[in-house]
């Protein structure tokens, strides 16, 4: 039987399917019990699992990273919600200095598979600090895996797929995608890996790379370089660390052109990261520099100058044409 | 709902200022409600039902003490320098309703960490011998926060010139408070700092006043204190949020019941002789200066794309001018 859901719902219905599946993992986060969350992404869940495994915790972020590493400890599976990127930022300490390098720390005794989501991403006109890109931050901390979803689908396979991986993870939820995108849903179609990347479609001109919310302008752009006669090779990176490069490079050796783009500020950069090691292993296969379109690095602005922060369909369109002449 | 009779230090002629203010911001929330309905303000944070504790605190400090709101402190700050266009500007989404001429600091949304920020601001204080105070505002959700905690011990260590007022609507969006603490006596929480602590019925103007008074006094002999202010919170979390989803009628009626507002018009009448004619026409007058204040906003609210990179820094470095540079010719283009 198929339904039609959106990414919300993906999300949704991917904590339902863990909390069904393992009688040991756990939601907890601020107003995702009674309220479902401000986004509604937990909708329901505490009315079918109760008040000990959907926990309203008390309003304190490093708290739940904190208690989240004690009971992965003993064996609780925490998935644990940060209401928005910009309130995770006081759990970074336990995050960086425990959660991350507890399993090396001890030589593999202890480990701390644990799942993080929050929502992330501009273009929803909220205000200061909810509407953060700060992914480069978290891809640069050692020993965490840093996944995104672009579909509803992937949304739900990459949460099933995450809970069976036993290492910190953060799981970012492209807020603009919550209820803009719709798609027919069929459990279990495809198991997902969570450090691949995913070709969407197959080009010989250029490779583009997108992840998250920008995936949707990346697909509208591949559409209509299509019908300029110029074909894509269109990759969701999926996995923002670690970066899946054997796939990503056996494309650009193929079409010898990469454009990647992204909403995080470009200056330290997953967008660069990637150029850079492109360059470093493709030099000489590469038919020009590759095309970088990111964020400014005054970081998402106050919500009036959002539209401008942002790059829409046509503006990366001008510059990928551009780059190409 | 009980009327009070006033205080002999908060007579007729003091308190009517206080009533104007706290009706400016109720009829300013209630335009920003629909501004944002109509698209025009990003998300907005109300202040209904908390105006009593607000406007005192706005009336008791002095100009050059320092304020340091977090974001649902709108009645305080248009006592001290900010007009409802800077209010709406900042709702907006624009970093234009920040600048004000007094030196307090800005809003603050995430939750606490302006505790440690007023704490610093009251070192300053004391260290620079002024006979200023910091008074700081935090939510009862605000109160399981470390930086809460870091913040009032610090403050009680060093004996500085500070109040902490915690106002208690009761609600952290969905989470009430013996949600978020078994000890809902917030007082307690200073106990354990050895800090000086009152309690208030944070609606209840002539309490606000007499405590608030209080507690300033001691700041300004270094002797901090904390303040638990109860409120209600008679307006959704924000205009993102759906009350209903989680409060019962029967309790957001009986909040109603609490309308501080209503409270000090009873007194007015009962005691003063104010009068529904007198009312309708301050409310009138308050519209009419809002009215302005929308017309210019709504005339003039649109930032330019270059002013985005502006005030990073003291001095803009070469790689930023360069991407404001890119975006002006995109722009153009
Ligand atoms: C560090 C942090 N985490 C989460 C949020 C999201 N958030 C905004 S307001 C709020 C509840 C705050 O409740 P309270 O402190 O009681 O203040 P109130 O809004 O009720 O006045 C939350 C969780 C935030 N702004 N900052
Ligand atoms: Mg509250």
């Amino acid at each position: 039987m198929t339904q039609q859901i959106d990414l919300a719902t993906g999300i949704n219905l991917g904590l339902d399917y863990i909390l069904s599946t393992n009688p040991n993992s756990l939601l907890m986060g601020e107003d995702i019990g009674v309220n479902g969350g401000v986004f509604r992404v937990t909708d329901g869940l505490q009315q079918k699992y109760g008040q000990t495994r959907v926990l309203d915790t008390p309003l304190a972020e490093n708290m739940l990273a904190g208690i989240g590493l004690g009971m992965a400890t003993r064996g609780i599976y925490p998935i644990i919600e940060f209401q928005f990127m910009g309130f995770i930022y006081p759990a970074l300490e336990q995050i960086i200095s425990h959660i991350t390098k507890l399993r090396k720390r001890t030589e593999g005794r202890l480990s701390c598979p644990m799942l993080m989501r929050t929502p992330y991403g501009c273009g929803i006109y909220a205000p200061e600090h909810h509407s953060e890109s700060t992914e480069s931050i978290f891809a640069s901390i050692p020993g965490l895996r840093v996944i995104t979803p672009s579909t509803p689908t992937r949304a739900f396979e990459l949460l099933v797929a995450a809970h069976k991986v036993n290492d910190p993870i953060l799981y970012l939820e492209p807020t603009i995608m919550y209820r803009s995108l719709k798609q027919d849903f069929i459990a279990h179609q495809c198991p997902t890996k969570i450090d691949q990347c995913i070709v969407e479609q197959t080009g010989n001109d250029l490779t583009l790379i997108a992840w998250g919310a920008y995936m949707n302008e990346a697909r509208k752009v591949t559409d209509n370089l299509r019908e300029k006669n110029i074909h894509v090779e269109l990759i969701d990176l999926v996995s923002l660390r670690p970066i899946d490069y054997p796939t990503i490079i056996s494309s650009v050796k193929k079409t010898g052109r990469c454009a990647i783009i992204q909403e995080a500020p470009k200056t330290l950069s997953i967008a660069n990261e990637i150029a850079s090691n492109l360059y470093e292993s493709l030099w000489s296969k590469l038919h020009q520099p590759i095309l970088t379109v990111c964020g400014y690095d005054c970081g998402v602005p106050y919500p009036q100058q959002e539209q401008y922060y942002r790059q829409d369909v046509n503006s990366i369109q001008t510059k990928v044409l551009s780059w190409l002449n | 709902m009980k009327a009070n009779k006033l205080t002999e230090q908060l007579q007729f002629k003091a308190l009517l200022p206080l009533y104007q203010y706290m009706l400016k911001s109720r009829l300013l929330e209630n335009r920003m409600v629909t501004l944002q309905r109509h698209g025009l303000l990003a998300t907005y944070a109300g202040a209904s039902g908390q105006e009593a504790l607000y406007v005192a605190i706005g009336y008791l400090l002095k100009k050059e003490d320092v304020h340091v709101p977090y974001y649902r402190d709108q009645p305080t700050m248009l006592m001290r320098g900010y007009k409802p266009i800077d209010l709406i500007r900042y709702w907006s989404g624009s970093e234009a309703g920040n600048t004000i001429p007094y030196k307090d600091l800005p809003i603050c949304v995430p939750i606490a960490t302006q505790c440690l920020h007023a704490a610093g601001v009251a070192y300053a204080q004391k260290f620079k011998q002024t006979e200023q105070i910091t008074l700081v505002t935090l939510g009862d959700g605000a109160t399981s926060k470390g930086d809460f905690y870091e913040a009032i011990n610090f403050a009680s260590l060093y004996e500085l010139p500070i109040v902490f007022v915690i106002n208690d609507n009761g609600w952290a969006i969905s989470t009430p408070l013996d949600k978020q603490t078994k000890e809902c006596d917030l007082t307690k929480k200073a106990y354990s700092v050895g800090m000086k602590h009152l309690t208030v019925d944070g609606t209840d103007m002539n309490e606000c006043i007499a405590t608030l008074t209080n507690a300033i006094e001691f700041a300004r002999s270094n002797q901090p204190v904390l303040i638990h202010a109860k409120t209600v919170r008679l307006c959704d979390h924000t205009t993102a949020d759906d009350a209903k989803r989680y409060k019962s009628k029967i309790l957001i009626n009986d909040e109603k019941q609490q309308d501080p507002i209503k409270k000090l018009k009873k007194t007015l009448v009962e005691f003063y002789n104010w009068q529904e004619k007198d009312d309708f026409a301050l409310i009138n007058k308050i519209q009419k200066e809002l009215d302005k204040d929308i017309d210019t906003f709504k005339k003039d609210h649109v930032q330019t794309p270059e002013t985005m990179f502006e005030h990073c820094y003291e001095n803009m470095p070469e790689s930023l001018k360069q991407q404001q540079s890119e975006l002006n010719h995109d722009t153009t283009n």
